[in-house]
């Protein structure tokens, strides 16, 4: 259980890190870029919402159709407050931490089995 | 109030949300606090280790030993309680009310039934205070009643903050940290906005716990003056579903001695038939006619990982002959009433297991950093620049809204952890000890207000941040000084709860102290009295009837469409009577919130209240005959 929380917050941390990607306030500090083009900034948001997606089934397949919806909101309020910490405080640690999450998600499926 | 909408409501938010959140602030940290209410009194009654066991008796012989001593204790007792340890090296609780309605309580070794040391562990509420400060900040009737109207006041503050807010998109991940009040501007819309489901959720299912005691309109309407126990049959009825299962025969009980002198032969017939191991025994009127005697089952964690509600099974014995009277299995089924029981559950977090209290505390913790920004912000807002909303008086409020804040946010901090210190402090074997837990919350609060008023704004704010950071380091050294116990000790003796609980509180400790260091070199001004605004000479009074339109008219409106939605759906066939008031019942309180802001929008507002209730009253007198 721990474990699938863990995922399904390493996915919507990644998910807010994209959807931030696209805000005008942050690209700039997180790619050293002034605006993104309209392409990629489709494909982020399309990304982003497909690893919602992800972490909602995950919730789903772990703890059933009525609680796993509650898990997951409060899972994104989570990832949401710690990514606007980290825009705030150390906006160049969001993306090593988002690449970190990654990681992370793929050790915790491994142990999951 | 200003002309135009957003500014109506901007008024609104300020004024509600200001003094819904002094009291708000410490509901949120104690609904927050009481996620955690069982590792927190297993934390404060932290009972020794059992002594080392001399025999391991049967159960028959150890439950026999603790009905004799319960039969000593008092022959017309209302009521006998036996609690079975939850854990290996727990005690078994002893509990019995005598006939004076005085609760008395000892423990047993569950191993060979021998009485153990009086007293065993500390008594106190726990956990349960900061859940009955919850809901009712201990002020009986009128303490419920307020923290539902606080609610509501939350409700209307919440949505008025959507209203407001004018960037809710672009601002999401936006917190620019600093000194200034756009650092508290953006703490407050960060912490509102990022957690706004769960906000919104507890404040809702909050009102629907109790909603036919905050609401009971609907189901006078329809049930009469004393109809809960027929609405809630009828609800039984139409769910279509029954817990109550077929009986098995009777368990073999000799004749020779009374039933509750056997309780082993009826704990190992009700726990087969439960299918689950006993939480409790309880005889009820031991020795008289009416005598009962009932087994209650310890609820399945598993069960609930995945379930919102997982009844509590229990099996009925009639106290005469030792035969079943009633079984409960604790199995998942329609409850009567399934939209309550979901809503009651997602409140009371009983699900979901420990990812979901974490998630609660720590979204019940951004609701009070909510608040508690929210207030500061009111004060950061006038100290740059005032704006004499109460003339000559200003001055004087803005440093009474000042006290407050830092009571009503730093010394509720101070109060629930001094309540730590003091269940420690306190002497184990004083009677009436838990009381005076309670007692010492209380006062700490208390003079936590009068410092606030008695120092300079800015010193009170870190003297008391300091202060409650020191309590909560302390806390694991007050614990080894009283009673030999530390959070490694309970991390080896593999008790994760108590050893959490401890952690917990310092790690806010350590939160604390980073607060209190930022603040450490503030400078309070008295804000200058602004330029005085001329006001209407009956401003006063306009403020104070739309006040009054909104919480009493807001209600009576509530109510009365309520109560004439109730006919309606009854009539029209839609849905049975008693959903009919179960669902009406739920929508009023989503009402109330809207009628209290379209209230403050209007701009005539109490006769639009009156107009509609002299309309609404004949229907809904017409309908009722």
């Amino acid at each position: 259980m721990t474990a699938v929380a863990l995922m399904t917050l390493a996915l919507s941390c990644l998910g807010f890190t994209l959807l931030a990607l696209d805000m005008d306030r942050h690209t700039e500090v997180l790619t050293g870029r002034e605006q993104l083009s309209r392409r990629l900034r489709v494909l982020l948001r399309l990304a982003a919402l497909a690893l919602a997606w992800a972490g909602l089934s995950l919730c789903l397949e772990a703890w059933g159709a009525v609680v796993g919806v509650v898990v997951w909101a409060g899972l994104l309020s989570l990832a949401a407050v710690l990514c606007t910490l980290m825009l705030s405080f150390t906006p160049r640690m969001l993306m090593p931490v988002a690449a970190a999450s990654v990681a992370l998600f793929f050790c915790l499926s491994r142990y999951q089995g | 109030m200003k002309a135009g909408f957003r500014q109506r409501m901007s008024w609104l938010h300020t004024w509600c949300g200001l003094v819904c959140a002094w009291l708000l602030c410490l509901i949120f940290l104690a609904g927050s606090i009481s996620v955690f209410r069982a590792p927190i009194s297993r934390w404060m009654t932290a009972e020794p280790a059992l002594p080392p066991a001399v025999v391991q008796a049967d159960p028959a012989t150890v439950l026999g030993a603790a009905s004799g001593f319960l039969a000593q204790q008092d022959a017309n007792a209302r009521f006998w309680r036996i609690e079975m340890p939850a854990e290996p090296g727990q005690a078994m609780r002893l509990v019995w009310r005598t006939a004076a309605n005085v609760t008395h309580d000892a423990a047993l070794d569950p191993r060979d039934g021998a009485l153990l040391a009086q007293p065993w562990g500390r008594k106190t509420e726990g956990g349960r205070h900061f859940m009955t400060l919850h809901y009712t900040l201990y002020g009986g009737t009128f303490g419920f009643w307020l923290v539902g109207w606080l609610t509501v006041g939350m409700l209307v503050a919440l949505l008025t903050g959507i209203v407001v807010h004018k960037r809710i998109f672009k601002d999401f991940f936006t917190f620019r940290p600093g000194r200034g009040q756009r650092a508290w501007l953006d703490g407050h819309n960060a912490a509102a906005v990022l957690t706004l489901p769960f906000q919104l959720m507890i404040a809702f299912t909050g009102l629907a716990i109790f909603y036919t005691s905050y609401m009971p309109g609907p189901l006078r309407a329809a049930y009469g003056e004393n109809g809960y126990g027929r609405w809630q049959t009828e609800l039984a009825e139409a769910a279509g579903a029954s817990s109550a299962a077929a009986l098995p025969p009777p368990p073999s009980v000799a004749s020779d001695q009374p039933v509750r002198q056997q309780l082993a032969v009826l704990l190992s017939a009700a726990q087969s038939a439960l299918g689950r191991p006993a939480r409790m025994i309880m005889v009820e009127r031991p020795g008289q006619k009416t005598e009962r005697i009932t087994v209650y089952a310890r609820t399945d964690e598993m069960a609930t990982l995945r379930q919102l509600h997982v009844p509590t099974g229990r099996a009925a014995f009639d106290a005469a002959t030792g035969a079943f009277t009633a079984l409960h299995l604790p199995l998942a089924q329609a409850s009567p009433d399934p939209a309550h029981t979901v809503l009651e559950s997602l409140h009371l977090a009983a699900f979901g297991g420990w990812t979901i209290k974490w998630l609660y505390f720590f979204c019940g913790m951004a609701g009070a950093l909510m608040m508690a920004t929210g207030a500061i912000l009111f004060t950061i807002k006038r100290r740059n620049k005032a704006e004499g909303e109460f003339a000559a008086g200003t001055s004087l409020f803005y440093r009474l809204v000042e006290a407050v804040n830092v009571a009503a946010i730093a010394g509720a901090c101070l109060a629930c952890v001094a309540y730590f210190h003091a269940n420690r402090w306190i002497d184990a074997g004083l009677a009436g000890r838990d009381a005076w837990e309670i007692r010492v919350f209380f006062v700490v609060w208390l003079l936590s207000l009068l410092h606030a008023f008695w120092r300079p704004v800015q010193r009170a704010w870190v003297e008391q941040m300091t202060m409650a950071s020191l309590l909560c380091l302390s806390l694991p050294l007050s614990n080894v000084l009283t009673t030999g116990q530390h959070g490694l000790a309970y991390a080896q003796a593999g008790d994760w709860a108590s050893a959490l609980v401890e952690a917990t509180v310092v790690l806010m400790g350590g939160m604390l102290a980073v607060v209190a260091w930022r603040l450490r070199d503030g400078v309070w001004k008295a804000p200058r009295p602004g330029r005085p605004i001329s006001l209407p000479a009956r401003y006063r009074w306009l403020v104070l009837a739309r006040v009054l339109s909104a919480v009493v008219g807001g209600y009576l409106l509530s109510t009365a469409a309520a109560v004439l939605l109730t006919h309606v759906l009854a009539a029209s066939a839609a849905s049975s009577r008693a959903m009919a008031v179960a669902t009406t019942s739920l929508l009023a309180f989503l009402l109330y919130v809207l009628l209290t802001m379209w209230v403050f929008a209007a701009v005539n507002a109490w006769r639009h209240v009156l107009a509609v209730l002299i309309v609404l009253a004949p229907l809904i007198w017409w309908m009722q005959t």
